[in-house]
């Protein structure tokens, strides 16, 4: 029967050469769109290893053009601006971290690659930890006792220190790719994807800074249902204890939302036109196999009036576009296959084999169906009118 | 002939109904997206107010500075007393202005709301480069902010939320405890338009100190909008800045002693940031997502051959008569492609009502605060000619086919 099917194909040779091309494009691109949303949607359900909720980023600077270097001493100190916050009552808890530290900042400040990724690098005060709700899973965290220490603590993310050290005895380790560093390992926290949902397991190493520094902007921790009003009461009170200063405060919930139109919407964009392109192959499919089978009436009339079933006919159209349709994907198969070998992606293989089942699947369904409609055609014709048909 | 051709091809399309509304169907569609990238992109990048001149436009908003003998160096935006040595006094250029690269945001809270303005610290030039679509009001100018003076500009949605939409010019507005005086009122900017988009428009000299005068660091918050007389000059200035770059004096070369680096336009400045942002993200990215363009273009002309070739079996019958009665290859395959061109074009107008629609909807999605997107004759001109190319590449190789009919097979075959 096969065999049968495959002469039929390649008597027509040219035509489903076509056919066969549109196949192979389709698949490749259901399997690049189902990748990227699988891609993400395994990251989305990960944990994130923090928590955004009633977290507020506070940023003081001087009333200056951003990016300016130098210039003379602050009328506060830092650790006062700190210890101003810890005062509400509403804030619960209050630590600070540079830029690249924060959830939800882009930015790339990395010294080394693991496994051909970016490690990001912020230094983030004592507190951090809890006002953040990062989850250690072990070692410790920084504590003041560090201060005294003649080489520096850093605490890294489960994931990094499963890429570095397979995950084990990580406490007291170096990074060898990090070279001329005078670091090791304290503590291991379970994650931290700083930018979001969507993104890939972190590669963080938290440096230290200390009590007095308070570099960067400011975490604060508020009291669950404190109404976004209440910003208005840490502008007043840093604004008088620093005259000439800016405040500027953030919700993380806020960035979390706008990162997530971030990553939606372009994946969303690129879902719409791959399912409106389907939907254009199907019909041009579906065009053109009616349109051979007009051209087949004699051939299946005669069938029919030898005894042939409506079923045999089903199943004759069907597996001669099935037959077309294989060598499509057997052709994007062995092409998306390279990909890995290239490390052009990197996708686990369990992403890959499943995005690979699903556009064969999406695939196979689509010529199926769009076989019915022509077999239902030619199902229809009467043998004695077939048979006139010359 | 043309015009036989033409009725022939109306009538053909109306004969097999179906066939046509797939035809149909692919081709708007697949323009549709095609125009929409381009209005995307045309919108970002293109001349639009107010960035009207964007063409003899260039951008000096980073430089990298390094001590040499060292590996380290640092990319980062210029300072203020840089430029104004350095970029402004450019002979090749027209105008130059100095501005903040980005904005500052303002939060003012009223009855337990918190409203959020963007303001952005600029000269007077700033408003001679740009063509701001005024609603109201004047730009400040080059003396205002020589002089100092509190004066502001603010863009129509910050008139709604401040004065209610009533005439703002003359009220004063908070800003960094100080009142300005608004002398004028703008059409919003869309956000992406990131070299002049703000809510509100300050003098750089509105600071409250002035620091940024001093030339301590060659680094620091600014960039250079720099005017060519005509964009055949833009090479001129990137020359003069090159030779200006090696006669820089440094304010401390113990950390910096050398700079690199040049104006560009927008959009060499978009590439490189989309270079270094495919750094950022898994390597195959950006690749892949090139692919998926080329795919997604090559499907529907693909799709489209399909139909067309097994659609000319359909007219045997009509190709087999021509040819019995002389009718060369050569006029078969141009009146298959006139007919095919002509699908496309009805295709096309189609491509081109969705288009209008669905940027109509993205405006309306907010996705890109103050976004909003129109279709001019630069995307119609786009779009007409990849409904050409469309048309013409789906055509040939169908037409050829249908040349290449032998005449006897073909006039064997009866009319289905």
């Amino acid at each position: 029967m096969i065999r049968h099917l495959c002469k039929i194909v390649w008597n027509r040779k040219r035509a489903n050469a076509l056919t066969a091309l549109q196949i192979f494009i389709s698949f490749l691109l259901v399997f690049t769109t189902a990748s990227l949303a699988m891609d993400k949607a395994g990251n989305y359900w990960r944990p994130l290893g923090f928590s955004y909720e009633n977290r507020w980023v506070v940023n003081f600077h001087p009333d200056r053009v951003s990016g300016r270097v130098g210039g003379e001493k602050p009328p506060v100190s830092r650790r006062q601006v700190y210890l101003a916050l810890e005062g509400f009552d509403w804030i619960e808890s209050v630590s600070s971290a540079d830029y690249m530290a924060l959830p939800y900042r882009l930015g790339l400040q990395a010294l080394f690659t693991v496994d051909g990724r970016f490690v990001s690098i912020g230094s983030v005060s004592d507190q951090f930890h809890q006002t953040l709700g990062l989850d250690l899973v072990s070692g410790r965290w920084f504590g003041e006792e560090d201060a005294a220490l003649d080489w520096k603590p850093i605490v890294i993310t489960q994931p990094l220190s499963e890429a570095l050290f397979g995950g084990e005895d990580t406490i007291g380790q170096k990074i060898e790719e990090w070279q001329g560093s005078n670091e090791r390992i304290i503590g291991v926290v379970s994650d931290y994807r700083r930018l979001g949902e969507f993104s890939d397991p972190g590669f963080f190493v938290f440096t230290r800074q200390g009590e007095e520094e308070n570099r960067g902007n400011f975490l604060v921790k508020v009291r669950p249902g404190t109404p976004l009003a209440a910003q208005e009461q840490i502008d007043r009170r840093l604004k008088a204890m620093a005259p000439g200063y800016e405040v500027n405060i953030t919700t993380l919930a806020d960035s979390r939302a706008s990162s997530f139109k971030l990553t939606l919407v372009p994946l969303f964009a690129l879902g719409v036109v791959s399912v409106l392109v389907l939907g254009m192959v199907a019909l041009s499919l579906s065009g053109v196999l009616w349109q051979r089978t007009t051209l087949r009436i004699e051939e299946i009339g005669l069938r029919r009036a030898l005894g042939g079933s409506a079923a045999s006919i089903y199943a004759q159209l069907a597996g001669e576009i099935v037959v077309v349709a294989s060598i499509g994907v057997i052709a994007g198969l062995l092409l998306v296959l390279q990909f890995p070998l290239l490390e052009l992606l990197n996708y686990t293989s369990g992403i890959y084999a499943l995005s690979l089942a699903f556009a064969a699947l999406v695939i196979y369904g689509l010529v199926i169906v769009c076989s019915l409609y022509p077999g239902r055609l030619a199902c229809q014709v009467r043998p004695v009118e077939a048979l006139h048909h010359e | 002939m043309l015009k036989n051709y033409i009725k022939m091809a109306l009538k053909v399309l109306l004969r097999r109904k179906v066939f046509t509304c797939i035809s149909l169907v692919t081709i708007s569609f697949t323009l549709m997206v095609l125009m929409v990238m381009t209005a995307l992109f045309d919108h970002v990048f293109g001349s639009f107010p107010p960035e009207t001149r964007a063409d003899r436009t260039l951008i000096l908003q980073s430089i990298k500075g390094e001590k040499l003998g060292e590996k380290s160096y640092k990319v980062s935006p210029p300072s203020y007393a840089f430029l104004k040595r350095y970029v402004s006094s450019l002979t090749q250029a027209e105008k130059v202005s100095i501005s903040e690269i980005s904005w500052s945001t303002k939060a003012t809270f009223r009855k337990g709301e918190k409203i959020e303005s963007r303001f952005k610290h600029t000269d007077g030039v700033f408003w001679e480069i740009l063509e701001f679509d005024f609603l109201e009001g004047r730009p400040y100018t080059v003396q205002e902010v020589e002089e100092g003076q509190r004066v502001a500009v603010i863009n129509e949605a910050t008139r709604r939320v401040f004065f209610g939409g009533d005439q703002a010019v003359g009220k004063h507005i908070e800003l960094k405890d100080q009142a300005f005086r608004v002398v004028g009122v703008v059409s919003n900017v869309p956000a992406f338009r990131l070299m002049t988009f703000a809510d509100i428009w300050v003098p750089i000299s509105a600071q409250k100190t002035d620091d940024y005068l001093r030339y301590d660091s060659v680094f620091s918050g600014y960039k250079a909008l720099i005017l060519a007389r005509s964009a055949a000059e833009i090479p001129l200035i990137k020359e003069e800045f090159a030779d200006v770059l090696t006669r820089v004096e440094y304010p401390n070369p113990d950390q910096v002693n050398h700079i690199s680096g040049g104006p560009t336009t927008l959009l060499e400045h978009t590439l490189d940031g989309i270079f270094s942002f495919s750094m950022l993200t898994s390597r195959g990215f950006i690749a892949l997502v090139g692919v998926l363009i080329l795919l997604f273009m090559l499907l529907p002309v693909v799709s489209l051959v399909n139909i067309n070739t097994t659609r000319i079996l359909e007219r045997a019958s009509e190709i087999g008569v021509r040819k019995a009665f002389g009718g060369s290859s050569l006029t078969l395959v141009g009146q298959f492609l006139v007919e095919n061109v002509i699908l496309t074009l009805l295709g096309g107008a189609l491509g081109l009502v969705f288009t209008f629609l669905v940027l109509q909807m993205l405006g309306a999605s907010d996705i890109v605060q103050y976004a909003e997107f129109h279709l001019n004759h630069r995307i119609f001109l786009y779009g007409l000619v990849m409904t050409l190319v469309f048309g013409l590449v789906s055509g040939v190789y169908p037409a050829w086919k249908m040349s290449r009919l032998h005449i006897v097979e073909a006039l064997r075959r009866r009319k289905q």
